[in-house]
């Protein structure tokens, strides 16, 4: 019986097995190595978290998400060259110039579409691949330091198989004031594909950097991206982090953003799902410094058939942090939506505060959210509040619009873009809000316009 | 031709009629007020006329610049001309006051066949509407009434009015809840707007708006009718009376 189910288990992921022994022949230093070799053991014993077949440890966690389709699958692991020009990714773009921006398409970096202007001294924006080569002392003090692969099988999967994606570096008291764009895109492949982009950004004490991070895909096919995301600042130091996702309509994402705080440190990020078949984004948070402050807001609209699960996990290991959190969902047609937010308070963590709020819109009777605040508190002087709303559009405020001449529609579309505007208004970037708010406004005009032609 | 044509009107909510046979004209020009007791169906009134969906005519015939009103929507209704100024005007958070007005100026043109407002023109337009009422460029700026207080949310009304110009305006009880220097630049704002090409309803309970807003006309309802109709001085003998008289003529008639 162990026998024929680890035979199952070896035949499912027989690609990225595949793909790791072609990664371990390439030349890689010895603590890389063991990294890859490490995750892919760890890999092989947890495999996907599909939620039927796993007894420990996180089954819960994937209780509303099923894997069990993308671990069936037998994706193409290697690279797939594509030729991309500018103009397939303007629509993608945020209108800015001048910001760094490095590009990978099909999880291979583009050094043509890539560019990176004047840096500050001792400022490092590259690939991956090339800091791995250049600045590899830079690099391994943070690489798999903080998105555990040893707990979660598909940070281990990406662990293994890493081989690109950003390195941002600032230095104690480095300040990067222009934005970095880092855009991951997928074209499709005659076959499944499945990339494993990883991104690590580091700020020593004082740093300042400013992080967007798109997924786009440019095909309706199926594919795979399993994206980990690792960020850490020092004392006093800030990042702005934001993650859109615009993958293809065939898409299965599934990230994990890891962020670590030092003490008085600073981080925001603001997630933003809108693409994809099925979406999971593990978004965790560990405040490691006293008078730490973590903001992790998030976004998501899905309609169709789409899935979208947000899990969020912070961990307030010591006195005095506050931790911030805003989710709003607008569900449509038959989607399905999930968030599950985890705020742990450690014993020794005292005057904690730390803000939950997670709100949807339901725009049919038949998408679906599940949510679930998870407050694990073992200290006594804390401040934790949390609340969870989920909504249909308020027939007054319709009825108010209508009065003062919007249509019906236009008075729902202009109250579902008003719930999630509410939340973009607060972004950093301006260039980010703005293409943000533009993009909101006309996505939820086309959903209106397509569920009235599907009426009809 | 009139502007409004109230004839044998009934209707109310749930099947419940609240407003129990008016007739009413209204021409451009003219400011009307409508005053009584609580729960005389004044405010039912105005909502029928606006269109709210969970009340509903059943009985009469309202023709609005000649056209058969039940046959229009509310959104048809206001880019006709006809406008409601809510009792307790609505929050909408995330839209800002200018994006929404410029929404619904666009709205109106379009009905009409006329092209979009540019951005510099509309700026133009609001800068000046805000100067005509008085109002802050801070809250237009803000999210449509949301955390506004009573009296900003009510001279927010008057500001949509004012950039939407409407040829009818029903002001719900927009004195309520206002003091006394709100309420002289909410009724400045108001008398802004009169010109001989609209009308205006003005739903009230007390004399005291009228003093600034002064009516051509003053409608008393009680249980759902217009039991007495006069000139303006019919709403200083009701200030002076109180509504006491009113039943009593009515139920000495009855």
């Amino acid at each position: 019986m162990t026998e024929a189910l680890k035979q199952v288990s070896t035949d499912r992921y027989a690609s990225f097995h595949e793909a790791y022994d072609r990664i371990r022949g390439r030349e890689a230093p010895l603590w890389l190595h063991r990294i890859r070799s490490d995750a892919m053991k760890r890999f092989g014993e947890l495999g996907m978290p599909v939620a039927r077949e796993l007894s420990f440890p996180l089954k819960e966690d994937w209780v509303y998400t099923d894997l069990r389709k993308i671990a069936d699958t037998s994706y193409y692991a290697e690279p797939v060259e594509a030729e991309l020009d500018e103009t397939a990714l303007a629509p993608y773009e945020f209108g800015q110039n001048g910001w760094h921006r490095l590009v990978f398409v099909n999880g291979i970096y583009s050094s043509a579409l890539s560019r990176v202007t004047d840096l500050p001294r001792g400022v490092v924006v590259s690939s991956l691949a090339d800091a791995l080569v250049e600045h590899p002392d830079l690099v391994h003090p943070h690489l798999a330091r903080y998105a555990d692969f040893e707990r979660t099988g598909l940070t281990a999967l990406n662990s293994a198989l890493l081989e690109d994606g950003l390195f941002v570096y600032a230095p104690h008291g480095g300040i990067l004031e222009t934005p970095v764009h880092v855009h991951y895109v997928t074209t499709g492949h005659k076959t499944l594909m499945a990339t494993q982009p990883r991104t690590l950004i580091v700020g020593g004490d004082g740093a300042n950097l400013k992080v967007v991070e798109s997924y786009s895909g440019l095909t309706e096919q199926s594919y795979l991206t399993n994206a980990v995301t690792e960020i850490a600042v020092g004392r006093d130091g800030h990042a702005e982090h934001y993650r859109i996702n615009r993958e293809g309509a065939g898409a299965a994402h599934l990230s994990t953003t890891q962020l670590r705080l030092e003490e008085n440190g600073r981080i925001s990020t603001f997630n933003m799902s809108m693409g994809g078949a099925l979406t999971r984004n593990d978004t965790n948070a560990r405040l490691a410094g006293e008078h730490a402050v973590v903001r992790m807001n998030g976004l998501y609209l899905a309609a169709g058939d789409q899935h979208v699960d947000n899990h969020t996990a912070i961990d307030h290991a010591v006195p005095n942090c506050d931790s911030y959190e805003v989710y709003k969902g607008i569900l449509e047609g038959r989607s399905r939506g999930v968030f599950n937010g985890k705020v742990f308070v450690h014993q020794d963590a005292q005057e904690t505060d730390a803000k939950q709020l997670n709100k949807n819109l339901m725009l049919s009777p038949d998408a679906m959210i599940h949510t679930k605040p998870q407050l694990e508190i073992y200290a006594d002087q804390v401040k934790c509040t949390h609340g969870a709303t989920v909504g249909q559009l308020d027939e007054d405020q319709i009825f108010y619009l209508r009065t003062r001449g919007l249509s019906h529609d236009s008075a729902c579309n202009l109250l579902t873009y008003g719930f999630a505007a509410d939340l973009i208004r607060r972004l950093g970037i301006d260039a980010v809000r703005s293409s943000l708010d533009t993009l909101f406004e006309t996505t939820i005009r086309d959903l209106s316009m397509a569920r009235d032609q599907s009426v009809r | 031709m009139a502007l409004l044509e109230i004839k044998g009107l009934r209707g109310g909510i749930r099947d419940q009629d609240i407003i129990n046979g008016i007739d009413l004209t209204i021409n451009r020009g003219e400011v009307h007020a409508i005053m009584g007791p609580n729960g005389s169906g004044k405010s039912t009134l105005g909502k029928i006329l606006a269109g709210h969906e969970e009340y509903a005519e059943t009985g009469g015939t309202v023709r609005f610049n000649g056209k058969d009103l039940f046959e229009l929507t509310p959104e048809e209704r206001a880019n006709e001309g006809m406008f409601l100024a809510f009792q307790y005007p609505v929050e909408i958070p995330g839209v800002s006051n200018a994006y929404f007005l410029r929404a619904a100026l666009n709205e109106r043109l379009k009905y009409r066949g006329e092209p979009e407002i540019s951005a510099g023109a509309f700026r133009r337009l609001l800068n000046k509407k805000m100067e005509q009422v008085d109002m802050d460029p801070e809250l237009a700026r803000r999210p449509v009434n949301e955390d506004f207080s009573g009296g900003e949310k009510k001279r927010n009304e008057i500001f949509h009015m004012a950039v939407l110009e409407p040829t009818l305006s029903i002001l719900d009880e927009t004195d309520s809840g206002l003091d006394i220097d709100a309420m002289r630049i909410v009724a400045h704002g108001i008398n802004q707007q009169r010109t001989a090409d609209n009308a205006m309803i003005v739903i009230t309970h007390y004399q005291r708006l009228l003093d600034y807003v002064v009516p051509d006309y003053v409608h008393v309802m009680y249980q759902g009718r217009i039991v007495k109709s006069g000139m303006k001085d019919l709403a200083l003998e009701l200030e002076e009376k109180g509504y006491e008289w009113i039943r009593e003529e009515v139920e000495a008639a009855g």
